[in-house]
């Protein structure tokens, strides 16, 4: 028969054992974190919207990334939740980066939505402020492009097609 | 960090969670609840309660020293819980041995926070760690906790920090510990962050599991220990040093018991003591608040569809609704410039329902690894949740905040079209998901709980069961323990500004500044922290006493060229620069001003103290060529 106390006392046990062991990994070795990719993904038309006015959601219109700094304008429906997304693997992206909102009267006339009359955005950081990352890539409906890669670093690869930041 | 003074910001954090909510915890509890439950509401009453006294008195134009202030609310504290509990019937549960159990997740955060820090200084991580430690020092600086003085871009600003309002509850209560017990702002910002993390909730954790499961106080302590090791939270908000989110959530589970104990008991004391809860929240972080709310007004539908909402409790409820509206009233200009700012909100992250739903159950949201366990874990006690728990408490909390995070996370019809009202929470997937940790983890514990009790039924075979127990919890704790670690670690690494070494740099600093100086800085670079740890007069940009200052500004502009700019001996002269305090690491979006071999080697200076993102200089125009 097993005591109450037992029946306690095992499975906080358990759990105190396994979290040292992983404390004690943790601190044994360097935990700095390493680097990460951070891929800004527009799910939409990224040709903007010019094109025949397509009803699509967003797409970035100038990528300016350079070592010291980078800035992605364009537009987003920012209502629909479909917009303008940077994954990465590291924490509080949001947090860290500036968002401008921006008038973009263009948008409302192309797609005749007075609605995205503020959905331009200008979005602006560091690289570095993106957890030091080696690659920033932009994944479009028309594929993926390299908008910044880390010296020494060959992000591209044949599934990702590679053009200068400033296209 | 001496040991000492770790030990006296324990007793300080200690003192935030008592003082002065004892005796409004006493006369509020139920004649029939345990010290769990008091110990449970306690913290968020202190700090409901001791924000409105510091604030009344602001407005009323007192300004105490609040040595004496605090000491005065311990007294009264301990006087009136004395007679207040006098009153309590002698049949109370009292305290047993079991308290003890409590080190188990205390001694579980305390390894994951050291090995976290390790290396580093004890201070959270920036950018939103610099806005709550300045506050807390302006609490401190001025005595009071209107916004007025305390959201003010230098430390040399008067009171022009505006009328909205912002919950400063923890602010004035960490304040008023902070003079009280000697112990520099920043360090008592984090401990007791740290404090009401792991004590607050667990004890939450305990007190709610007894009302709403049926082996209380098993499952709330399997799930205090779970709680240790969910990434989420706090790794993420405090990956950028949002401590007020730590401690919201913290406290959402007390929140909970007094919403439980209000709908099963409606009446002027229930009345009474969820609007206390609530409304302390508001004032401590709002978007637990308004996670508070959700979770009345969700579990309120539940009793009335299960047609047990009494008249009284219909009444109680009109009654609090239209305190709400009236106070709502009070915060309308917030209000209004919170809804100006929800053009800037991104948009959600999943991609599909699916998505959200897993992601919430496991709680891997921005963190270094998924969660799979904990999600499985949460999923099979949604089901025993129908058969073990006691009511629908627990089960309509957690679908409740799914829906808010479904509205916030999610990507399709219909809820993107909800997407505003999730304003209350930034309009952030992260913060609807992190709110739910608390009412996850219980779930979470469910299965756990189920297996400990075969194992006692099991007689000849009921170590099985407890070996596959211990196995499980084993498991969380190195899967939920490594990534929490790891995105603990990583806000420290990447957004600790005045890191390892500045504390030294701001004691010389405040001997630099002598009698009536001031030292010029910038903004957002860690220099402030200069005023919270040694009170130094850092301008914190180009202000000087009288508000904004054309010849500190000019100076700013102008330190590279402090030996051509003609006017410069006599502009330090008469603004009273004894110094300057300059960072090569700048928090947010914002790029370094400086570089180290800049400031090492800056024309018209030498340096006084350097540490790894700060360089102390003083003024040496005799040095220039």
């Amino acid at each position: 028969m097993i005591s109450e106390r037992l029946s306690v006392l095992a499975p906080l046990a358990g759990f105190a054992l396994a979290l040292a062991l992983a404390a004690g990994q943790f601190a044994s070795r360097a935990t700095d974190p390493g680097p990460g990719t951070v891929s800004v993904r527009v799910i939409g038309p990224a040709d903007g919207v010019a094109a025949g006015g397509d009803q699509g959601n967003g797409s970035v219109d100038l990528a300016d990334v350079r070592p010291d700094g980078f800035t992605l304008t364009g537009w987003a429906d920012l209502r629909a939740g479909r917009g303008l997304v940077l994954e990465t693997t590291r924490s509080g992206i949001q947090q860290v980066l500036r968002l401008r909102t921006l008038r973009r009267d263009d948008v409302v006339g192309a797609l005749d939505d007075p609605a995205l009359r503020y959905s331009g955005f200008s979005i602006s950081g560091t690289v570095a402020q993106l957890g030091a990352p080696q690659c920033l890539l932009l994944t479009g409906p028309t594929g993926t492009r390299v908008l910044w890669e880390a010296p020494g670093r060959a992000c591209a690869s044949p599934a990702v097609q590679t053009v200068s930041p400033q296209s | 960090m001496a040991v000492m003074e770790f030990a006296i910001a324990l007793l300080g954090s200690a003192w935030m969670l008592v003082v002065p909510g004892l005796p409004l915890a006493l006369l509020l509890a139920g004649r029939d609840w345990s010290w769990w439950e008091v110990a449970a509401v306690c913290p968020v009453l202190s700090l409901g309660a001791g924000y409105l006294v510091l604030d009344v008195v602001g407005r009323l134009g007192l300004r105490p020293d609040l040595r004496f202030y605090g000491a005065v609310l311990t007294v009264v504290t301990v006087v009136t819980s004395v007679a207040v509990s006098r009153r309590w019937p002698s049949s109370r549960p009292g305290w047993s041995p079991q308290v003890l159990l409590l080190l188990f997740p205390v001694a579980a955060a305390a390894l994951v926070w050291w090995a976290a820090f390790r290396g580093f200084a004890f201070l959270a991580a920036n950018q939103d760690a610099i806005n709550h430690n300045f506050w807390i020092a302006r609490v401190v600086d001025r005595s009071s906790v209107l916004t007025s003085e305390l959201r003010v871009s230098s430390p040399l600003q008067g009171d022009v920090g505006g009328q909205s309002f912002y919950p400063f509850a923890w602010h004035a209560s960490a304040g008023t510990a902070s003079a009280l017990f000697g112990v520099a702002s920043p360090l008592l910002s984090i401990v007791s962050t740290a404090v009401y993390w792991v004590l607050g909730l667990s004890v939450g954790l305990l007190a709610l599991a007894g009302r709403v499961t049926r082996h209380g106080f098993l499952t709330g302590m399997i799930a205090a220990c779970l709680a240790q090791v969910v990434p989420l939270v706090p790794g993420v908000p405090m990956a950028w040093g949002a401590m007020t989110s730590v401690i919201g959530v913290a406290l959402l589970p007390a929140a909970l018991l007094g919403i439980v104990e209000f709908l099963e008991r409606p009446g002027l004391r229930t009345s009474a003591l969820v609007a206390g809860l609530i409304g302390s929240l508001f004032f401590t972080h709002s978007p637990e608040g308004a996670t508070a709310v959700v979770l009345l007004g969700a579990l309120t539908l539940l009793r009335a569809a299960s047609g047990r909402l009494t008249r009284a409790a219909t009444l109680a409820l009109g009654g609090l609704a239209a305190v709400a509206v009236g106070s709502a009233l009070l915060f309308l200009p917030t209000l209004r410039e919170l809804a100006s700012t929800l053009t800037t909100l991104l948009g959600g992250n999943e991609r599909t329902l699916r998505d959200s739903v897993v992601t919430f159950v496991s709680s891997s949201i921005n963190v270094p690894t998924g969660q799979a366990l904990f999600g499985v874990l949460v999923l099979v006690g949604a089901v025993l949740a129908v058969r073990i728990s006691r009511g629908p408490w627990l089960l309509g909390s957690v679908v409740a905040l799914a829906m808010v995070y479904l509205v916030a996370g999610a990507n399709g019809e219909p809820f993107v079209r909800l997407r505003p009202l999730t304003a209350p929470w930034y309009g952030s997937y992260e913060r609807t998901a992190w709110v739910a940790v608390p009412f996850l983890v219980l779930l979470a514990a469910l299965p756990i709980t189920g297996l400990v009790l075969l194992a006692r039924r099991w007689q000849r075979f009921g170590v099985l069961p407890l070996v596959l127990a211990a196995s499980v919890m084993a498991a969380q704790a190195w899967q939920g323990g490594s990534a929490a670690l790891l995105q603990l670690r990583r806000g420290v690494v990447e957004n600790q500004v005045a890191g390892p070494g500045a504390e030294r740099v701001f004691r010389q600093a405040e001997q630099l500044q002598g009698g009536n100086g001031i030292i010029l800085s910038q903004t957002g670079d860690g220099s402030d922290y200069a005023y919270m740890y040694e009170d130094v007069r850092v301008t914190g940009g180009a202000f000087d006493r009288d508000g904004a200052s054309p010849e500190l500004a000019l100076l700013l502009s102008r330190l590279r060229d402090l030996c051509t700019l003609p006017q410069a001996a006599q502009l330090l002269r008469r603004e009273g620069v004894s110094g300057f305090l300059l960072g090569t690491r700048r928090i947010a979006s914002e790029s370094p001003l400086w570089t180290d071999a800049e400031l090492r080697e800056l024309p018209g200076t030498t340096v006084v103290a350097a540490s790894r993102d700060l360089f102390l200089l003083r003024p040496a125009l005799e040095r220039c060529p």
